[in-house]
């Protein structure tokens, strides 16, 4: 991840812009877990609801893979497809854990 | 420097916000969802005021509503910081807020947020657009649109059934109403919302609902209708249903009103009451003819044996008199108790009123009451069932004696019952109206809409049941009559019984 140029296109100095990802990271790690547990237990708004706020937070920071998984992650519950949409929180966890390599944390 | 409130239930935006507004330095204080924003705002007072919409417990709409509703945070500026205000068309004006900013990439939010505060500075009402900022900037309006469109769905069926539903959370706060909890709670919703369940019910109840909700990890609590709750003079039954499956363990409540459900059960008992008492009456009436018949017989006999002014003529004479008198109370008795599906039949009004008065006639003349009465004998028969119409009467009559006597002796010399007919004409309908004009106690303005309603009772306990005038209203109804009062408190009260006349009816 470029976090000079993302800071930079979002008007965030660059440390400030790694303390909100981490921050990021760290709370969708308990919403990916939410979301399994909602999951399993086929809890549709649930779903809906951590979805759409990790979206707004992946928006808010312009991290537009995120933002496309979570959104999938809405469509797919609501259309009650819940293997599609777990199979994408699985893609969303793995990716969360590539960027916790890539700051270190 | 302004004090600012941010209610929003992700961490990254609180954190970009506290650092974005105290970088212009601001005081920021936050909030992850609405109970917590209530809990500070209690002791404090902020110039300025985000709110997200999309929040666990209270939604920022309820708590637009509720910041509105107090009269110390009248004077905060709201804005509503929301991804979804676009795709809902929110009418955030209607919420009580003064701006509205989309939630997008922090930059374009950063720079709505600073100008809508910069321009706060300067000119407070003018130059804040009522539309919402930063729409443009929104994605995936598709997707949440069809969230919405659920959740509408369930919003209509939770707006407009009849049974209230209350959302607490875990901790028992109210978060969420439905208008029929409103209604039957009785508290205006921005007073309900962040609410202590408890502190709705009366003391006597509060143990019982702790108790309930001791037990209520293992399945839902019922308060049933075998011993149903008051509120707000309603009776209540509850259904306390924890959600297991919901991170925060949320409980649902669901209340219903049973009010008139018990009263009607109560009226219903006591119809049958009066049926069985009715049937007992008739029973002992008719056996009580017989022997009644036997003494007056030969009281009759002993008298014709002795033709001579004796004592003992005089005597029997009392006997044969006293004898009648019971002869008549069981006359009236039987009309009574006779049986309620019978016809109605054409009968006269004079006839009615008289047997009926000398059932309390002697009452009210020893009670000092003057008692008049002016019917003519030319009233036209009327189709009724005569026993029926005499027990309308005797309430009406049993009611002004009340009031005659509830008058505080001072009065005494004035106090009256005047009975009279006329005949009437209302579109076409002749009926007889029959006029009661006592000078009793009168009937205060605010319960004369509540005097025909079951159980409705001024009298004191074991005085009246409350049943009289409702019963005297379904029998007038009965018979396509209308039953009028006029009163003025402390002075009098005018009792107009008006019933259609036999030939205009059929």
């Amino acid at each position: 991840m470029n976090f000079d140029k993302m800071s930079r296109i979002l008007g965030l100095e660059e440390d400030e812009y790694i303390e909100l990802v981490e921050l990021f990271i760290e709370t969708s790690k308990s919403d990916i877990k939410n979301l399994q547990d909602a999951i399993d237990n086929k809890h549709i708004v649930m779903i809906g609801e951590i979805a759409h706020s990790l979206k707004g937070a992946a928006m808010n920071l312009g991290l537009d893979d995120f933002l496309e998984l979570a959104k999938t992650i809405e469509t797919t519950a609501r259309d009650g497809e819940l293997e599609e949409t777990a199979k994408t929180v699985e893609t969303f966890r793995k990716k969360l854990h590539n960027s916790v390599d890539v700051l270190g944390c | 420097m302004k004090k600012i409130l941010v209610v929003d239930n992700h961490p990254v935006m609180l954190k970009f916000m506290r650092s974005l507004l105290e970088k212009k330095g601001h005081q920021v204080l936050t909030a992850p969802d609405g109970l917590s924003a209530l809990d500070i705002l209690k002791t404090t007072i902020p110039d300025v005021i985000f709110v997200d919409l999309v929040m666990p417990n209270i939604s920022g709409e309820k708590l637009c509503r509720i910041i509105r509703s107090k009269p110390e945070l009248k004077e905060v500026f709201l804005v509503i910081l929301s991804a979804i205000a676009v795709e809902n068309e929110t009418d955030f004006l209607d919420y009580g807020a003064d701006a509205c900013i989309a939630k997008g990439p922090f930059d374009k939010m950063a720079d709505n947020i600073v100008s809508t505060l910069e321009h706060l500075d300067t000119l407070r009402d003018y130059e804040i657009p009522k539309e919402i900022l930063g729409r443009e900037n929104l994605y995936g309006r598709q997707i949440s649109k069809e969230l919405l469109a659920s959740i509408n769905h369930f919003e209509a069926t939770l707006n407009n059934i009849s049974e209230g539903i209350l959302e607490l959370t875990e901790n028992l706060k109210i978060i969420y109403a439905n208008p029929a909890a409103v209604s039957i709670i009785g508290i205006p919703e921005e007073t309900l919302l962040s609410k202590d369940f408890f502190n709705l019910f009366l003391k006597k109840h509060q143990k019982k609902i702790k108790d309930l909700l001791k037990v209520l990890n293992e399945t839902q609590q019922m308060v049933t209708h075998d011993a149903p709750f008051e509120m707000n003079n309603n009776q209540i039954v509850l259904n306390i249903i924890p959600i297991k499956k919901d991170k925060h363990k949320p409980i649902l409540v669901i209340l219903k009103d049973i009010t008139s459900q018990k009263q009607i059960e109560t009226q219903l008992h006591h119809a049958q009451k009066m049926e069985a008492i009715g049937t007992l009456a008739a029973g002992v009436a008719h056996e009580i003819n017989n022997p009644i018949s036997g003494i007056i017989g030969y009281a009759e006999i002993l008298r014709e044996l002795n033709q001579k002014q004796t004592k003992e003529n005089d005597i029997l004479s009392r006997i044969i008199k006293e004898a009648d008198r019971i002869a008549d109370i069981v006359k009236n008795l039987l009309s009574f108790a006779r049986d309620r599906h019978e016809d109605k039949k054409p009968a006269n009004i004079k006839d009615i009123l008289s047997s009926t008065l000398g059932l309390i006639e002697k009452r009210l003349i020893k009670d000092g009451i003057q008692l008049s009465v002016n019917i003519p004998d030319t009233l036209p028969d009327i189709n009724v069932r005569s026993h029926e119409i005499q027990q309308v009467f005797l309430n009406i009559l049993n009611n002004a004696h009340y009031g005659l006597n509830q008058k505080p002796l001072e009065y005494s010399s004035e106090r009256f019952l005047k009975i009279n007919c006329e005949i009437n004409e209302d579109e076409d309908q002749y009926f007889i109206r029959t006029i009661f004009y006592d000078s009793g106690t009168g009937i205060p303005k605010n319960i004369l809409n509540k005097i025909c309603d079951p159980f409705f009772t001024t009298k004191p306990p074991g005085k009246g049941t409350g049943l009289g005038l409702s019963i005297s209203h379904g029998i007038v109804n009965n018979h396509k009559g209308t039953l009028i009062f006029e009163t003025e408190e402390g002075k009098y009260t005018i009792v107009m019984v008006d019933l259609p006349i036999h030939a205009a009816q059929s």
